[in-house]
């Protein structure tokens, strides 16, 4: 019996290898890299875009320009559609894209509301639903998750209030504050050493913002406002919450799990308590913006252990001709302070970026998430990060460097260092067809302890990707791809395939999913998963072995849309082992 | 001649009554028992309600409408025939305003174990397209010479129409965690999610589960059919735990009989439930 399903299993495979027409899709989310991916905020305001609005207006403009990962100029662009000038988007190619993909068939509903309510199948079951409505002048959201194996239906649970009165702009509830760079208030997702983060990190922030992620602990709870004035807009905001993590010395841990099954986890939960008052200054000038951040928070344990801390920080851009620079200093009452500058020189398609940043050892201050490069914040950093980008004719490049040094701690503590590089080239020979190869050197010092002195090594990681995306008629997509992960000094490299395909056929559509791995020198592959819409996973091969997944989207009316996704993995070669099996089914409902 | 059946029946009582009177620290499973009509179970113990079905809206509220005139309904099953595991429901329902609205008693057990719930609901039709229905609970647990005690509960139901053949439904039960008794037994925490098809008048399918938080999911499906007027067979699966669902439906004028069978595979026991309901549609 096993020998037969084997047998049937290899000829599935083979098949699905060998015809052409069964391969993959490719989404406007997609185009990011799968070991970066966005944050799920970003995911549910591009589904709450794409199933309320019908078209890029000023209310689904002002919506869209709380995505993360928008330039300068894409908000710009959006700000001025939000002030209802007509401008055309064509000129920028990701702005376009991004439409296309949300608004894919003109209509004319009148919506006023959107659900989704999605069911994620592994080992147990996880549950998600989020919710936003337009009532008037009031805008409404709902979120409520149950992760596997936790007892309670609603273990996190979220709502926001949003409206304009005036030059105000409330929100009550759930909300997020981006203020300047991320030094001392931002999202739940950092900047990350990328292609692109030149832009990203120019991003200031916009103030207060509704917060729409499943990130238990990130998001203040309370009451915030935007305001204009003449000669500037304040955004101020004040939270009382219970957050999951402890009080260590002059810093919050906070927990970024939101998983509450383990009794240590069940105890940890809502374990501090956390008030904060931030507020933010900012005025426009002639090319150019300043700002004023002034922010504390107080934090109690259950065993009363308690921590205060104040943090200031100002910034400030400024655009002479083609160059552009920005800046942010931020310190706080623990003595800590962190800075971030960079300049961009743009000319027609050419742009060059350089970031630097440095960030003192253990730095804290309410919910930074600047752009750095090690996630463990004991380890403060001084980096340099410089990017080029370019068009040739039908060529894309884009290279970047970035260049890290961890600060000294004690005395005598080995410095660690390393840098990342990128090249990434896009060519489109064609219209639907596209080619796409990167290559990503990674090198970071570690320090291994021995038991006469410490040794400290370096093995450097070269990644080579190249995919192919070609569009082969309106119903059918295919994109193939192939990835090479190598070790410095070492024979052997991991290896993988990926072969993708998507058709659609009227109210239905069917993607499929087959990945091939193999892995040497534990040097994981990543890639994206078969996903339901708006959701973003990302397969991690490992171990060698095989998947295959399969993506069922049918729609029953206008209105809704019911999604299914299944999958099978191998974590062998040859088969000769139980795959783990997953699904997950999401309903997505729209009045 | 020893009498095997008599002695089965016995042995569980026992244990049954022994595991509710004499727990070791606390109470297991209270008000674990679904509360669902004759021909939900038997096709394949659907957690929604049914149109043409007024006993299955103390499941599921939300297929009262605002214009639903009264109606009155009742049924009663013996868990694997055992008259001491007995449950009965009754609910009436009319409308008010813009609302559909219900009234709904369902009592477990025997005279030393009773669970009592009283639920009170609500339906409300959003742009014809989304039924939501709000339902509250309020639990009474009774133990013979050991006291009673109160929870209140609350039901949220969503059906949503997607065309003339398919509807969506949801709904999550006690999920503000109430708790009863002494020990602060959790009740019972479900999500319920499924399809319903109706891809012609005579057939009505089902796709659904039901996951109380502190068990593996269930998943459900089953079918209604009804070949000659006035005559409906039910038939469906569950799956966790296995049990094969059947039954059937008689429509008389107003009133309508229903019956429904399980069959428990893994316990080798089965249960019957019998329900009537004079209803308007």
């Amino acid at each position: 019996m096993q020998i037969w399903g084997l047998l049937l299993t290899r000829l599935a495979l083979v098949i699905l290898a060998f015809n052409s027409r069964i391969l993959s899709q490719y989404e406007f989310i997609e185009n990011f890299d799968p070991e970066n991916s966005l944050p799920e905020s970003d995911l549910i305001i591009m589904s709450t875009a794409g199933s309320i609005y019908q078209k890029l207006t000023p209310e689904s403009a002002l919506l869209l320009s709380q995505l993360s990962f928008l330039t300068n100029e894409e908000n710009s662009i959006l700000e001025q559609i939000v002030l209802g000038n007509s401008i055309e988007i064509s000129s920028n190619t990701r702005l376009l894209n991004l439409t296309k993909t949300l608004w894919p068939r003109k209509t004319d509903l009148q919506i006023s509301g959107t659900v989704f309510h999605r069911i994620n199948m592994g080992d147990d079951v996880q549950y998600k639903w989020s919710a936003e409505f337009n009532l008037n002048q009031f805008n409404l959201g709902l979120f409520g998750e149950r992760d596997s194996y936790e007892s309670d239906i609603l273990d996190y649970k979220s709502f926001f209030i949003r409206t304009n009165y005036k030059n105000f702009d409330y929100t009550i509830g759930s909300f997020q504050m981006l203020s300047g760079h991320g030094l001392v208030s931002w999202r739940s997702f950092p900047v990350k050493s990328d292609f692109g983060t030149t832009n990203s990190a120019f991003r200031q922030g916009r103030g207060i913002q509704p917060f729409r992620s499943g990130h238990e602990s990130w998001a203040y709870k309370g009451f915030g406002w935007n305001q204009i004035f003449k000669n500037g807009h304040f955004s101020g905001g004040v939270s009382h919450r219970k957050i999951d993590g402890s009080i260590l010395g002059n810093k919050i841990n906070m927990s970024d799990l939101g998983i509450h099954v383990s009794e240590t986890q069940i105890e940890n939960h809502g374990n501090i308590s956390e008030t904060i008052g931030i507020g933010n200054w900012e005025s426009d000038f002639k090319n150019g913006k300043m700002g004023l951040i002034i922010g504390g928070g107080a934090w109690q344990d259950k065993k009363d252990k308690e921590f205060v801390n104040l943090v200031s920080s100002c910034y400030g851009s400024y655009t002479f001709t083609d160059l552009s620079i920005f800046s942010e200093l931020a310190l706080t009452s623990q003595n800590k302070k962190a800075i971030i500058s960079g300049a961009k020189l743009k000319k027609d398609s050419f742009q060059y970026g350089l970031v630097i940043r440095r960030i003192d050892l253990d730095y804290f201050a309410l919910r930074d998430n600047l752009f750095r490069n090690w996630n463990n914040t004991d380890q403060g950093e001084f980096s340099l990060f410089q990017e080029l980008r370019s068009r040739l004719g039908p060529i894309f490049i884009n290279v970047y460097s970035d260049i890290f040094q961890r600060l000294k701690g004690k005395k005598g503590e080995f410095v660690k260092t390393g840098n990342k590089s990128g090249l990434n080239m896009v060519f489109k020979p064609h219209n639907g067809l596209q080619i796409h190869t990167l290559i990503k050197y990674q090198n970071k010092s570690s320090e291994i302890y021995g038991f006469e002195y410490n040794q400290f090594m370096s093995d450097p990681v070269v990644t080579y990707k190249t995919t192919i995306k070609w569009a082969q008629t309106n119903h059918h997509d295919i994109q193939c791809q192939v990835l090479k992960k190598t070790l410095q000094n070492n024979s052997l490299s991991s290896w993988g395939l990926q072969l993708r395909n998507k058709y659609s056929l009227g109210t239905w559509s069917l993607k499929t999913f087959w990945m091939s791995s193999i892995i040497n020198n534990n040097e994981k592959l990543y890639y994206w998963d078969v996903t339901l819409p708006r959701e973003m996973r990302t397969k991690v091969f490992s171990k060698t072995g095989h998947y295959i997944g399969a993506g069922i989207g049918y729609k029953p009316s206008s209105l809704s849309t019911i999604n299914v996704r299944l999958s099978s993995s191998w974590n062998e070669w040859n088969f000769n082992i139980v795959p783990v099996v997953r699904a997950a089914m999401q309903v997505n409902l729209s009045i | 001649m020893v009498n095997f059946s008599f002695l089965r029946h016995t042995i569980l009582v026992v244990l049954i009554n022994g595991m509710t009177l004499f727990p070791p620290n606390y109470l297991y499973a209270a008000f674990d028992s679904n509360i669902l009509s004759p021909i939900q179970n038997a096709a394949g113990a659907f957690p929604f309600s049914v149109y043409g079905n007024s006993l299955s809206s103390i499941s599921d509220p939300s297929n009262l409408t605002s214009t639903q005139p009264l109606f009155g309904a009742g049924a009663i099953s013996r868990k694997f025939g055992l008259r001491d595991l007995t449950e009965s429901i009754i609910f009436v329902g009319s409308h008010y305003k813009d609302l559909g609205i219900g009234l709904g008693l369902a009592k477990f057990g025997n005279e030393t174990y009773k669970e009592t719930t009283l639920s009170i609901s609500a339906t409300n039709n959003i742009k014809d397209l989304l039924m939501v229905g709000l339902s509250f609970q309020f639990y009474q647990l009774n133990i013979l010479n050991y006291g009673q005690d109160n929870s209140f509960g609350f039901k949220l139901s969503a059906r949503y129409k997607m065309n003339a053949k398919l509807e969506a439904l949801m709904s999550i039960l006690n999920a503000h965690g109430p708790v009863i008794g002494q020990s602060k037994e959790n009740l019972p925490q479900v999500i319920s999610g499924g399809l319903l098809m109706k891809p012609s008048p005579k057939i009505t399918g089902q796709v659904s589960f039901s996951h109380d938080t502190d068990f593996p999911i269930s998943t459900r499906f089953g079918v209604i059919w009804e070949p000659v007027n006035h005559f409906h067979i039910a038939i469906g699966k569950v799956n966790q735990p296995n049990i094969f669902t059947t039954g059937g439906m008689f429509t008389f004028k107003n009133f309508r009989i229903e019956i429904g069978y399980l069959s428990y595979a893994n316990l080798g026991l089965v249960t019957y439930q019998t329900g009537i309901s004079y209803t308007r549609l």
